[in-house]
């Protein structure tokens, strides 16, 4: 058994040899419950249709088309290229 | 021909990767979803997706770290070119270079839907919009 520390932030880190264990990397997404007196914590099952499906409906909330695509592309590609390679 | 085709991999880039998750009757989402020639794509192009996700679709962070999810479990995520690899690449579009780099490197098809792209990046890598991947396939 592990102890780990809760922050000010109520913030912990999960011991390096379970992450690598359970493949839990940076934007890995954790489920946290509760069982009687246990904090239970779980790697997120998602259903990808369901992330489909709201990101569709964000586009259309949106009104991103399929011929907005390159030209949002080329505005947002060239933010992050000038954060990455400073040009 | 055909064969040779059909085994070199594919790179997408992120008008691929933001037209596939986006749009689920486009070609570009059957590429990215279905197609079963190995796929790559490179980190630069995942930062593009998040920013896209978050500022133009106002995605929340939940749903933008499922999409990148759904991408690593269709493609293979590699680190991003260095600035002198990139610089030896020339095209209208700096944001354009990390991602024919990464093509080039891995000797990849790169699927764009950028028809300027395609285009520019043909002298340094072979390039195909979704549709010409797709009608390829099938002659």
């Amino acid at each position: 058994m592990t102890h780990v520390n809760v922050n000010i932030h109520g913030q912990i880190t999960l011991p390096a040899f379970i992450r690598k264990k359970h493949r839990i990397g940076t934007s890995t997404v954790l489920e946290v419950a509760e069982r009687d007196s246990e904090i239970i914590l779980r790697k997120a099952a998602f259903v990808k249709e369901d992330v489909l499906k709201e990101l569709e409906a964000l586009a259309k909330q949106r009104h991103i088309t399929q011929k907005d695509v390159v030209k949002i592309c080329r505005e947002i590609g060239r933010k992050v290229y000038a954060e990455q390679y400073g040009e | 021909m055909l064969s040779n085709m059909a085994n070199k991999p594919l790179f997408l880039d992120t008008t691929v990767l933001f037209s596939g998750l986006s749009f689920q009757y486009g070609i570009s989402h059957k590429i990215l979803l279905e197609h079963r020639t190995q796929k790559y794509t490179n980190e630069f192009a995942i930062k593009e997706l998040r920013k896209i996700l978050k500022e133009k679709s106002h995605a929340d962070e939940t749903a933008i770290n499922y999409s990148v999810d759904i991408i690593k479990e269709a493609c293979l995520i590699v680190a991003d070119p260095s600035r002198e690899e990139t610089s030896r690449v020339e095209l209208t579009d700096k944001a354009d270079k990390p991602i024919v780099c990464s093509a080039m490197k891995l000797n990849c098809i790169l699927i764009t839907e950028d028809r300027r792209l395609r285009k520019e990046a043909a002298k340094y890598v072979e390039t195909k919009t979704p549709e010409e991947l797709i009608s390829g396939r099938q002659h």
